[in-house]
């Protein structure tokens, strides 16, 4: 069986300076992500399904729309597996309803005029991802004892989180121990990758122009996202 | 303030170091010692102080969300 965790977010410098020994494997690094305008979430997802730039694509749908576009299958490289699993990866499997209601956390807190205001739908919006976050645990692992020869957990909650609570380290290391604890207990060949990493703005968290990768086998170097493809295809 | 204890379940991987812990601080009982650490890890002078959310800040993050596309 072949483990994917894709952990949207996931900064390379908080693996390090949290000391995420499961998260790094044997080899880690940094992704080359420079291909594209902006670091977006739903572009750079489809473009590592599909092992091509699906900027221009995704980006005619609308900032609206975007976020609902499901791809088929056939499309990816998940068609090269007899029976792979996909857990809300977004453009195939993504909870649209869990993350629009996020979104929508997102501009209230921005609208909200007050502090009291913006502290209660802060704390409803972190409690959502945290209750997502926990349901996404469960599903991967009743999937990676299921047999599967791909098994693929998306896994939002340091994106979601971060993004209005980045500079609250207490809360940022102990999402980084509970993803470290996820990878460190997969058997057998996994590979790690986020889409992009996080960087501080205050309290805030805005997406960096890198992203996260780690192996058990080989030394990547510096990957682009669309190479992800190949590298686990070959370990069929 | 209450006064008192209640039951607080750890990891069992850590039982060797909070007995080795107290046994080295003079601590009675890793309970104690655990006690104490969670009162340091909680005061306000060892838990890292949020940021703080500046108008500055928000409205910079609010413009890099619009440009990823989280935000219409």
């Amino acid at each position: 069986m072949i483990t994917i965790l894709a952990i949207d977010a996931l900064e390379y410098e908080l693996v390090e300076r949290f000391n995420c020994n499961n998260l790094k494997q044997r080899f880690y690094g940094k992704t080359d992500i420079s291909e594209f305008s902006e670091p977006r979430t739903m572009v750079l997802w489809s473009s590592f399904m599909t092992g091509k730039n699906m900027e221009k694509e995704v980006l005619a749908l609308g900032d609206k729309d975007m976020w609902d576009l499901t791809m088929d299958i056939n499309d990816t490289f998940f068609r090269s597996f007899e029976d792979p699993v996909v857990i809300d990866l977004p453009g195939l499997t993504y909870d649209k309803e869990q993350h629009r209601i996020e979104r929508e956390l997102l501009r209230g807190f921005f609208e909200a005029d007050d502090k009291q205001e913006k502290d209660r739908i802060k704390k409803e919006y972190n409690d959502h991802a945290f209750t997502h976050h926990r349901k996404i645990k469960e599903e991967f692992r009743s999937a990676i004892n299921e047999g599967h020869d791909l098994v693929l957990g998306y896994f939002s909650v340091a994106d979601v989180i971060g993004h209005l609570n980045f500079g609250n380290t207490i809360m940022m290391k102990a999402i980084y121990r509970d993803l470290d604890e996820i990878a460190g207990k997969i058997n057998g060949d996994l590979c790690i990758l986020s889409d992009h990493g996080m960087e501080q703005i205050g309290m805030f968290g805005d997406h960096s122009s890198y992203g996260f990768w780690s192996t058990s086998d080989r030394d990547l170097k510096n990957p682009k996202i669309t190479d992800f493809m190949n590298i686990i295809c070959d370990k069929r | 303030m209450e006064d008192g204890y209640i039951d607080i379940k750890v990891k069992r991987s850590l039982i060797s170091k909070l007995e080795k812990g107290a046994k080295e601080s003079g601590f009675y009982s890793p309970d104690e010692y655990a006690s104490f650490i969670l009162e340091e890890f909680l005061s306000d002078d060892l838990v890292e102080k949020d940021a703080g959310e500046t108008a500055e800040d928000e409205s910079r993050l609010k413009e890099r969300l619009k440009a990823l596309g989280y935000l219409e």
